[in-house]
């Protein structure tokens, strides 16, 4: 009786070990999908006006003021690098640097910026070519802002 | 509040067990979620996520969250299967195993997020992984030694029982059913002391970090060794005041006799081995 227990809990931990492993060996996928760079395609509020049937784009003077707290506002291609840092440009030459990191299985990117200030992002969607981030405003009756970014490289 | 099973603990012991590991559950939770974003002591939005993953047809996503599921799982299965192949003598031992292994667990999460953590995610899921099933020992060990009446890492049964004796309350014919009045105190503490654990928790963690967990496993610690000081000094005295009676008893016993004569008792004694 007593080894069959035996047997069946080293069964059990050895199943779980292999299922562990393999789990594991895969969930840094969203960190891998994420490397590159990506270039911004549109910024909309999540929910729309009455009288809007289209997701009206937000315009630079309106991206000012509801998201000047952060950094992002500022620049439109994101690269991610493999070491956790991210590069904020412009054609123009504008550059801004941070540290990127993922939380809670890749559905939360964060961004710490060289004054230690910490930016907090939702990842709505991360496929091959398309990455979906959201954050919330001080608009509450807007809600929360989409950003769409495109991979070119 | 360890050695006792099931129906012979006291209302005592169950509270002292609630709101020790309710305050540890809360200390924890909160901890996760500042560190890891993500909880640890609940399962309840892990389901809805693993669901959700089907949905979306994000397989290893919802692989890792399974893993989750199984891991809360496994370690509640495993206290419960101590606790039900615990005896008198070993109860203790069997009861703190558990809780031995939960301290491992908060120490090697404590060492591992001190030293060595990159914050990638792979390390995040694997830390979880262990959180979630310390959380599933711990749960699973007090709802065993109480009966299924304590329960500490989650509150949304605990908040629903505590509406309905809430509301028995109003009624003077529960007012009066202690069975009633223990049971409402219970959960009402259990729930203060998570709340408070997780205050603290969440106080202490910007300045302590990882060793947040090493606080944890030293409380832990303490009650384990308080817990077997008190109860072995209790069966020792316990074994005194039998001793004490024994002799009292018999001292009892012998005066209360009367007097035999010389020799009937041997005179019988011998006829009966004799007869043998």
């Amino acid at each position: 009786m007593k080894t069959r227990l035996y047997i069946s809990v080293i069964f059990v931990l050895s199943c779980l070990s292999v299922f562990g492993y393999y789990v594991f060996s895969h969930s840094h996928y969203p960190e891998k999908a994420i490397i590159g760079e990506w270039k911004e395609v549109s910024w909309v509020y999540d929910r729309n006006n009455d009288n809007e049937k289209v997701k009206q784009e937000i315009d630079e003077d309106e991206r000012a003021s509801i998201a000047n707290h952060l950094v992002v506002h500022q620049f439109e291609n994101w690269t991610f690098g493999p070491e956790k840092k991210i590069k904020l440009h412009e054609r123009n030459g504008n550059e801004h640097y941070a540290k990127w990191l993922m939380k809670d299985r890749g559905r939360i990117l964060m961004l710490t910026n060289p004054d230690g200030t910490q930016e907090v992002y939702s990842v709505e969607s991360l496929k091959k070519n398309e990455l979906v981030l959201h954050f919330e405003t001080d608009v509450h009756a807007r809600g929360i802002v989409k950003i769409t970014l495109k991979k070119i490289g | 509040m360890l050695r006792r099973y099931s129906n012979s603990r006291s209302f005592s012991d169950n509270l002292k067990l609630g709101v020790f590991t309710a305050v540890i559950a809360g200390m924890v939770n909160v901890a996760s979620v500042i560190l890891f974003y993500s909880f640890t002591s609940n399962l309840t939005g892990h389901f809805a996520v693993f669901a959700q993953e089907i949905a979306d047809g994000k397989w290893f996503q919802m692989l890792v969250v399974f893993f989750w599921i199984i891991l809360f799982f496994g370690g509640s299965f495993l206290s419960n299967i101590l606790v039900i192949n615990s005896n008198k003598r070993n109860a203790f031992l069997s009861h703190s195993i558990p809780m031995v292994l939960e301290i491992l667990c908060f120490v090697g999460v404590g060492i591992y997020g001190q030293f060595f953590y990159q914050e990638t995610l792979t390390e995040t899921e694997i830390l979880v992984s262990v959180l979630l099933f310390s959380m599933g020992l711990q749960n699973g060990l007090t709802a065993s030694l109480s009966n299924f009446q304590v329960k500490t890492t989650h509150l949304t049964g605990l908040t629903t029982d505590l509406a309905l004796h809430l509301s028995m309350l109003t009624k003077k014919e529960y007012r009066e059913n202690q069975a009633v009045v223990e049971k409402t105190k219970l959960m009402a503490s259990i729930m203060f002391s998570y709340v408070v654990g997780g205050v603290v928790s969440g106080l202490v963690i910007h300045y302590f970090q990882f060793q947040v967990f090493y606080l944890v496993s030293i409380a832990m610690a303490g009650v384990i060794v308080y817990d077997y000081v008190k109860s072995t000094l209790s069966t020792k005295k316990i074994l005194k005041e039998r001793v004490l009676m024994r002799e009292q008893i018999s001292r009892l016993a012998s005066s209360a006799l009367p007097a035999r004569p010389n020799g009937i008792g041997q005179h019988k004694r011998q006829s009966v081995a004799e007869s043998k």
